[in-house]
């Protein structure tokens, strides 16, 4: 079932074309399309028009809670991982993010789904996340004031200034 | 058949109010509007709309009864909520005082300039812009609260990351005073606080925070301002983040000392603060550190405990255990490293955190603390994943190397300590003539680790009186004798109390009379009135009985100063509910309040311990009711006279006996066991 068309905004709050789509659990992949991890991993995301080949760009969704060890064989095949974040208070997302990001070593788009809040922008950003999945509730208007400042706000206090590398870069 | 009625809070200024008869909202219950327990549901209905969610927080049902036309609460809780604090008949709606005055609210806060060589982390511009941009942050969401932006699900989190909760009266703000240490300038801005914006006190807790609990929502920005150009500040003191580290309250003045803790407290501070990564943990996140074996901060009972220490080469490091604590589920925490090195210590933190926030429940609350993933993975197999996700971590990241230490530990000024002779012969004259100040030093002083010098407590303990509250006045006589007596700065104990860390021996009996003068010269530090004890359902939410007036009779029934020097060393703590604020499991008695069928019953344990030695409480026995528990910690105390071998504390004869002559002697007597 697609989901409403929810304005998508980058790091610096500006809206950005979504160039990816939710697959349809019943046909075959076309460039864009973003799966679930469970069909990424059984194979079920072949499929395009080659009959085989994965297409690109390829994007999956990481539920809250999921293990990644069955993710990693597939990162290199993938543009785009969605970070599902239920609620804004669970804040798993931010630990799945930067583990991508700086355990191992993911270079694609990271988007954070989910009813987040603007006054979480500079913690996503600063987890590794480089896309947002806005709400009618909370628009892209209400991210640009928090945004602004991102992605390398001024280090503020004393450690942070010291610290040669104090979050991922 | 049973009556109800709707209530909630105010937003604007977490004032109790009651659904009316006219659809509005009454600040008095005998305006509110009676429902019957089968209209109750659409009585809830009718206030489920936008318009009153932003005006009315908090909602819900309580019961009532009928009286002469008026609704009259018929819960202990609502009670409490219609008058205000039992143990302060002079605030709430009970003294009728008028909320929407508060005189000095509008007016610039005064200036408090800090001391040079007061113990504090001294901030630099950039740390007071971080402060005053948090501040200023805050208002703008109190702001989008109050116009709808926010909705009270998304803003209530927000304003618990400042420590800003919503008690039984008002809005309560919690302010962290870091690791304990407190300058008179600040001490001076917190009392300004409490006259200003609260109602002229402050309550110290059992984790070196203070509470103010009549706040206003509307001007709480207001308050966070006037601390922030102090240094202090409300971050982390709520809300399902890092809580601020404490740490011993002799930190940086006890002679036994491997490091000194505040600079490493200072550093997990600054580390944790609006940590991206960890700001929405399952749950709340508590780390402790000690810089002495003799463990001060409680480690073991914390999220995450550190213990410095040296390696067998003499290297200065840290033993880190985790998963301990209290609340309704106490564990001693796990020891994970014997030795990790100063400059790895962020680092393995880090990786306990991650494991921590990857996978600590969040399907049920009382099940969301570290203890229980240590609990239910083992120990072993938790131990495994903290070391993986520590093994991957970048090598560049977040290494504390020496000269990051050292420029923290820079900000830290040194007291210009006197040479002095290691004994005071001032002191000596006046001991030998002065009872009451002989029985101060003996259980108020604190060996200092600079010759000639000593740390005194002030206790917040009076006979009588409120444990850990202290009122504008006090407050601002405590900074003055820490102007005059230990270089501006003060401690703030877990046990509630105030320290003065570096004081002349030769000053103590000035000292002494001074804080005598006061009314704060109590010498019962380590003994049976010093009493831990959250402030239970008098103020809080959760609460379900009132540890306050409990503590109060104890405290008089055994304020005899004789008394309490002959029954000894002993810790007495009291929680008015299972959360575990007053830490009863720890106490050498704990006492737990619990509800039972609207009555206020409290249970014993027995051997409970904080230190190196720490145990959870052994539950004596059945609960006592409220009124009987006095004399029941007296037929305790009793027994342990009776039983007691030459030099045993209290705690040394529970655990050479056991429970078993405390038992007998509680319930075989008449008056007890029959409730």
């Amino acid at each position: 079932m697609p989901l409403p068309t929810m304005l998508i905004i980058d790091t610096l709050g500006v809206e950005i074309t979504d160039s990816f789509h939710l697959a349809d659990a019943d046909s075959a992949l076309e460039p864009g399309a973003i799966v679930t991890l469970a069909r990424l991993t059984q194979g079920g995301a072949k499929g395009g028009a080659q009959g085989g080949a994965l297409p690109r760009p390829l994007g999956v969704v990481l539920e809250p809670g999921a293990r990644l060890d069955s993710l990693l064989p597939h990162l290199a095949a993938l543009d785009l991982i969605c970070v599902a974040f239920p609620k804004f208070r669970d804040g798993r997302g931010f630990t799945l993010a930067r583990a991508l990001r700086e355990r191992h070593g993911f270079t694609g788009a990271i988007r954070a789904v989910g009813p987040v809040l603007p006054d979480q922008a500079q913690a996503l950003v600063a987890c590794g996340v480089t896309q947002i999945e806005t709400s009618d509730r909370h628009p892209p208007g209400q991210w640009a004031a928090f945004l602004a400042q991102a992605p390398h706000p001024a280090p503020a206090q004393l450690l942070n200034r010291l610290l040669t590398r104090a979050a991922t870069t | 058949m049973g009556l109800q009625i709707v209530t909630g809070n105010r937003l604007r200024d977490g004032q109790a109010v009651w659904l009316a008869g006219d659809g509005g909202w009454s600040e008095r219950i005998g305006a509110a509007r009676l429902f019957g327990d089968a209209e109750i549901d659409a009585g809830l209905a009718l206030v489920s709309t936008p318009a009153v969610a932003l005006e009315v927080v908090d909602l819900q049902a309580a019961p009532a009864v009928e009286v002469a036309g008026e609704a009259v609460p018929a819960s202990h809780r609502e009670r409490i909520r219609s008058l205000g604090p039992s143990v302060r008949t002079d605030l709430g709606k009970q003294a009728g005082l008028d909320d929407s005055v508060r005189e000095g609210a509008s007016e610039p806060p005064p200036s408090f300039p800090q001391p040079p060589f007061a113990g504090i982390y001294q901030y630099d511009q950039l740390d007071r812009q971080f402060l005053r941009e948090r501040a200023e942050a805050f208002r703008h969401q109190v702001a989008r609260r109050l116009a709808g932006a926010l909705s009270e699900e998304e803003f209530k989190p927000l304003r618990l990351m400042n420590g800003l909760y919503l008690q039984l009266h008002a809005y309560m703000l919690r302010v962290a005073i870091p690791y304990g240490v407190l300058s008179a300038a600040q001490l001076r801005a917190l009392a300004h606080v409490a006259r200003v914006y609260d109602r002229g006190y402050g309550h110290f807790t059992t984790r070196q925070n203070i509470q103010f609990n009549w706040l206003r929502l509307v001007d709480a920005p207001d308050a966070l301002a006037a601390l922030a150009e102090v240094d202090i500040h409300g971050i982390q003191t709520s809300g399902n983040c890092i809580r601020n580290t404490t740490t011993d309250q002799f930190a940086g003045a006890a002679e036994d000392e491997v490091i000194d803790p505040r600079v490493f407290a200072e550093i997990l501070r600054q580390w944790s603060t609006d940590h991206p990564e960890f700001t929405y943990l399952p749950r709340k996140f508590k780390i402790a550190i000690t810089g002495s074996p003799n463990d001060r901060a409680a480690i073991r009972v914390h999220d995450i405990g550190i213990m410095a220490c040296r390696s067998e080469a003499g290297e200065i490091g840290f033993q880190i255990h985790a998963g301990g604590g209290l609340g309704r589920t106490p564990v001693i925490g796990t020891k994970c490293r014997d030795f990790v090195p100063v400059r790895e210590l962020l680092r393995y933190v880090e990786a306990i955190l991650r494991t921590y926030n990857a996978l600590g429940r969040r399907d049920n609350i009382y099940k969301a603390r570290i203890k229980i993933l240590v609990r239910e993975m083992k120990p072993a197999a938790f131990l495994a994943m903290v070391e993986s996700e520590y093994a991957a971590l970048p090598a560049d990241y977040c290494v504390l190397d020496d000269a990051i230490v050292d420029a923290v530990a820079s900000r830290f000024a040194s007291a210009p300590f006197s040479t002095l002779p290691a004994e005071s012969a001032a002191l000596q004259a006046a001991l030998g003539s002065d009872a009451a100040l002989a029985a101060y030093v003996t259980s108020n002083a604190h060996p200092h680790r600079v010759a000639g010098y000593i740390s005194a407590v002030i206790s917040l303990k009076p006979p009588g009186g409120i444990p850990g509250d202290a009122s504008a006045e006090e407050m601002e006589l405590c900074a003055d004798l820490a102007e005059r007596y230990s270089f501006g700065e003060l401690r703030v104990t877990h046990e509630q109390n105030l320290v003065l860390p570096h004081v002349r021996k030769d000053d103590l009996p000035a000292l002494h009379a001074a804080l005598v003068a006061g009314g704060l010269g109590s010498a019962n530090i380590g003994q049976v009135t010093d009493i831990i004890a959250c402030p239970g359902l008098d103020y809080c939410a959760l609460a379900n009985a009132r540890s306050i007036p409990l503590a109060q009779d104890l405290g008089r029934r055994f304020a005899d100063p004789a008394l309490q020097r002959e029954i000894g060393p002993m810790t007495l703590n009291i929680s008015g509910c299972i959360n575990a604020c007053g830490h009863h499991h720890v106490g050498h008695i704990g006492l737990l309040g619990v509800d039972k069928a609207g009555e206020e019953y409290y249970q014993i344990t027995l051997g409970g311990a904080a230190d190196e030695h720490a145990a959870i409480g052994a539950l004596l026995g059945p609960a006592v009711p409220a009124d009987a528990v006095v004399d029941t910690i007296d037929t305790i105390i009793a027994t342990y006279r009776t039983h007691r071998a030459e030099g045993e504390r209290f705690i040394d004869t529970y655990r050479r006996l056991g429970a078993a002559p405390f038992k007998e002697a509680v319930y075989a007597a008449p008056n007890h066991a029959d409730h």
